[in-house]
């Protein structure tokens, strides 16, 4: 949240309504995190939810194969070559 | 040709490092400087090496943040923040990838992009500085502006329900979300900075693999 001045100037109005989210809120309890986003009495701020989801990088495997490092990966190429 | 230096061996990198030698353009006032301060203040906590992060942007006051940060930048076309972010940490995982930008250009424009980029989760940081409002061009509702609200494209006041961001993101699988205010920039520094090393440190410790994209509304 980054207020606009010029235009929409929340500055005030927010600072008001920010408060942090309860100590006792679990980052891993994604319905308590849904439930915290809803909120219309304030505006909770701090970490809603964080989860061990694996990346990207980390399931797709370009991470050994960064194109910087050779080009296109072999898997890549062979889907490329059967088109030839 | 001398070898060259390893990260650890150099000389801690102050806030004030971060900082290019581009003036912000924003109004006074605005409340990107304290996002901007919180970033410089992230980075430093980090000690992330300027030459491999990249930050990333699409088209609004606030995508003009990488201008103003002493690291490698790429502002995109409009609404195009993560599809570009994603790009080049699939290119290069090993570069720190920050992607930021508004409300506008997060959730109007570039709206098909966010839910996409939370289902594939790369490790990147995704900063939307939320300000209810499209300021770069003078004043116009935007996805999260209240309903009722008035300007010159709404003069009878806005007949669209605001969306609800974090609603949205958790909603879409996101693994990081926290959100912060720019009156309190040691907070943001905070979520993006210790918040993220955190995760980076479970990772390379080899536990189960943390978030990814994350979110500061």
């Amino acid at each position: 949240m980054s207020p606009c001045p010029t235009f929409n100037n929340t500055f005030d109005a927010w600072r008001e309504r920010v408060t942090a989210l309860p100590a006792e809120h679990d980052p891993s309890n994604w319905l308590e995190a849904l439930t915290q986003a809803h909120r219309e009495d304030a505006i909770p701020l701090g970490v809603f939810y964080k989860s061990t989801r694996p990346t990207l990088e980390s399931h797709t495997g370009v991470s050994p194969h960064p194109l910087r490092a050779g080009g296109i990966p072999f898997a890549v190429r062979t889907l490329l070559e059967a088109y030839r | 040709m001398a070898e060259p230096t390893a990260l650890d061996a150099r000389p801690k990198l102050t806030a004030k490092e971060f900082k290019s030698a581009v003036k912000p353009t924003w109004c006074p006032g605005c409340g990107d400087f304290g996002v901007l301060t919180s970033i410089y203040q992230a980075l430093a906590t980090l000690q992330v090496d300027p030459a491999t992060t990249v930050i990333v942007s699409g088209i609004g006051c606030s995508s003009r943040l990488p201008f103003f940060v002493r690291t490698f930048g790429f502002q995109t076309a409009h609404g195009r923040v993560l599809p570009v972010a994603m790009g080049i940490k699939i290119a290069n995982p090993d570069l720190t990838v920050i992607a930021v930008g508004g409300d506008g250009d997060g959730f109007s424009i570039g709206a098909g992009h966010l839910t996409h980029a939370v289902r594939r989760n790369p490790d990147i940081t995704y900063v939307v500085m939320d300000n209810n409002v499209y300021g770069l061009t003078k004043g116009q509702t935007s996805p999260t502006s209240p309903l009722g609200f008035k300007t010159k494209s709404t003069p009878l006041g806005s007949y669209d329900a605001p969306i609800n961001p974090m609603a949205w993101v958790l909603a879409s699988g996101v693994s990081f979300a926290a959100r912060g205010f720019s009156g309190n920039p040691k907070q943001i520094a905070d979520l993006i900075g210790p918040g993220r090393a955190a995760h980076r440190l479970r990772f390379c410790s080899g536990d189960e693999p943390l978030p990814n994209l994350q979110q500061y509304l």
